[in-house]
């Protein structure tokens, strides 16, 4: 399965879901990782963590291990 | 009448308050800077035709109503408990989408609810619009486009908000979908440049790192260097000058002579000593504001966040432990906004291991009496000394894994004049009430203490003194420490009111004869640089750690280290 961390800098795709297991999701849930929203990632830290991203022109900063939780259509790659 | 001011954080809701009441409320470009509750009056300038006072309260930021840090819970605890007669919801127009969110949820408390669109202004130059009257329909609320910093709009939204009713229809679902729907339906925002020049700059894998150096170095340097010192030493000119005038002036009075030391040794000596921090501490605050307000912070918390992960802390958690620098309790206190509470526990233990402003003098004082040589060695060392037990003790304690990361990305902007000196205003401003308070009257108890026998005679003699037979009963505690004098453990004691103490005590005795080697004094800095927090970073600490008992045991703990440090250094370098 396809996550953010997949993305390449500048890259754009559509989420399909955001596993549950982690007790972290609901905060993703809450921040907007929803399906069917676009996400961007725009920029990686120089020593691979934190991601830049961007959902609905929101900018904000994830770590990898929570950007592994958000799943992405691989087919609808922007 | 109460209006609340809420929403996301960094929508623009402190600048809001700040031009509605006059008050000054700091204000920045990084998320949970209103740790608590503000409240203030509206100026009747903008209720010309209002007689009775609106209070108007400011909420700290939330994203949505299910809390995930006790910021966020505050916001949610009011408008359960003492529900305002109507809310203003203030949202960022150019970034609407979380603000949106949360107005969808707290439309669900039935509460008289009005829209406020805020940074209209950066929405026009941007090229973008909002359809007003279609979101208002869709909400069922009242919906303004206002500019807080440019002023426009202000007083329809206040009389919006005083004339709103609860919306008789039900509300929209709180849901993302019908958020998708809002931003498509109401909203025409302008497909912005993913990121702008300055910002490819802040965060390039090369420059980027000795951008952050150069900045930060430039912050010290303006404080501890020149400027700050420059300052300091006008200010300590000013007291020395007003000291001889109001101890002549008191002299041909006829004072008796216990009176005359109390007030020109007891209270004005010690007070000047105190406010000679002052400048330093203004001109810290004043350029991590200017930095703050330009959202630099978020960028350098990019760009750390990977090495303080390995800490198991955050990039959130970078800008408290540099404000450690300026002073503990605002860093303490700014804890709060931190959504990890394993994190705020780490680094409140942390913040009292960074040598505060007030720590430099004492040093400085030390290495320049008892290291002519290369005074400024000896401070770099300890310095380093602190960095190195802060990342030792970082890395010993015992934690659940990494701390989770989600935070706001605000963008860049200039910074404002006045943004950064309210924001100076706000966090020296508990410095000076306790500059009045807390050090004044334990300056005053250690003058008497000192200039009192245990007869309760007075004294010139700071040998004979009270101060000094408390102190020597210590000594056996300092003896391995290399520590022999009363004087040290006097100055140690009073230490623990207010760090800014240790050097009038230490400042009785003179300076060649204050430590027998180097070695003892390297012993005393290392202690001294380590040991128990001031009693205000102690209050702000057992307010963070919501306990007392466990603010004891550490300050406890960390005195037994900074013990072990000392005499290590001191079995060292003998």
């Amino acid at each position: 399965m396809m996550t953010i961390n997949d993305l390449s800098v500048g890259q754009t795709a559509q989420i399909e879901k955001v596993e549950l297991i982690s007790p972290y999701a609901p905060r993703l849930l809450e921040s907007g990782f929803t399906p069917g929203a676009a996400v961007t990632l725009l920029a990686r830290a120089p020593l691979g963590e934190p991601l830049l991203l961007q959902i609905r022109r929101h900018t904000l900063l994830l770590r990898r291990c929570e950007a592994q939780l958000v799943c992405l259509k691989k087919e609808e790659l922007l | 009448m109460t209006l609340a001011l809420c929403g996301c954080p960094n929508c623009g809701k402190t600048t809001l308050f700040n031009l509605l009441t006059g008050q000054s409320q700091r204000t920045g470009n990084w998320p949970g800077v209103t740790v608590q509750l503000c409240r203030g009056r509206i100026s009747p300038a903008f209720l010309p035709d209002v007689l009775a006072p609106v209070t108007l309260i400011d909420l700290p930021g939330a994203k949505s109503l299910t809390p995930f840090s006790p910021d966020e819970a505050v916001m949610l605890r009011l408008l359960r408990q003492s529900p305002p007669d109507a809310l203003i919801v203030v949202i960022d127009s150019c970034d609407p989408a979380q603000g949106l969110y949360l107005t969808l949820q707290l439309l669900s408390l039935r509460l008289p609810v009005v829209l406020a669109l805020n940074m209209a202004d950066r929405l026009q130059t941007q090229g973008g619009c909002v359809h007003l009257s279609r979101l208002s329909h869709a909400l069922h609320i009242p919906c303004v486009l206002i500019s807080a910093r440019k002023h426009t709009q202000i007083q329809t939204l206040l009389h919006t908000a005083l004339q709103a009713k609860p919306s008789p229809y039900p509300p929209p679902d709180a849901s993302w979908h019908t958020v998708d729907q809002l931003l498509q339906r109401c909203f025409q925002l302008p497909q912005s440049p993913f990121l702008t020049r300055l910002d490819r700059l802040c965060l390039h894998p090369f420059f980027a790192y000795p951008l952050l150096l150069v900045s930060f170095f430039l912050v010290f340097f303006c404080t501890f260097g020149p400027v700050g010192q420059t300052l300091s030493a006008l200010l300590n000119t000013f007291f020395q000058y007003s000291l001889q005038r109001v101890s002549s002036f008191l002299s041909a009075a006829g004072t008796p002579a216990v009176l005359h030391a109390l007030l020109t040794d007891g209270l004005f000596r010690s007070m000047g000593s105190v406010l000679s921090f002052l400048p330093v501490l203004l001109v810290f605050f004043f350029c991590t504001a200017l930095m703050e307000d330009s959202g630099y912070l978020a960028r350098a918390a990019f760009l750390l966040d990977a090495p303080l992960c390995r800490l198991r802390l955050s990039g959130r958690s970078f800008f408290p432990l540099v404000t450690g620098f300026g002073c503990s309790v605002p860093a303490v206190l700014s804890l709060r906004a931190l959504p990890s509470a394993d994190e705020r526990r780490c680094a409140s233990l942390l913040i009292p291991l960074i040598p505060c402003s007030a720590k430099l003098p004492v040093l400085l004082f030390i290495s320049a009496c008892c290291f002519q040589t290369a005074p400024l060695l000896p401070v770099a060392l300890c310095y380093a000394l602190c960095l190195l037990l802060l990342l030792l003790t970082a890395a010993c304690l015992p934690r659940k894994g990494a701390a989770p990361l989600l935070m706001d990305f605000p963008p860049l902007r200039v910074p404002t004049l006045r943004g950064a000196l309210h924001a100076m205003q706000n966090k020296t401003r508990d410095f000076i009430v306790r500059a009045f308070t807390v050090i004044f009257f334990t300056s005053a108890l250690v003058w008497l203490l000192q200039s009192f026998t245990p007869a309760f005679t007075f004294t010139r003699n700071a040998r004979e003194s009270l101060l000094f037979q408390i102190g020597s009963l210590f000594l056996p505690l300092l003896a391995p420490l290399g520590l022999d004098s009363p004087l040290h453990a006097a100055a140690l004691l009073s230490g623990l009111l207010a760090k800014e103490n240790i050097l009038s005590v230490l400042a009785l005795s003179s300076a060649s004869s204050l430590f027998s080697t180097p070695a003892s004094a390297l012993s005393f800095l290392t202690f001294s640089l380590l040991y128990a927090p001031c009693a205000s970073a102690c209050a702000a600490l057992s307010q963070a750690y919501k306990s007392r008992r466990r603010m004891l045991c550490s300050v406890l703990l960390q005195t037994a280290f900074a013990w072990l440090a000392a005499l290590i250094v001191y079995r060292l370098s003998r």
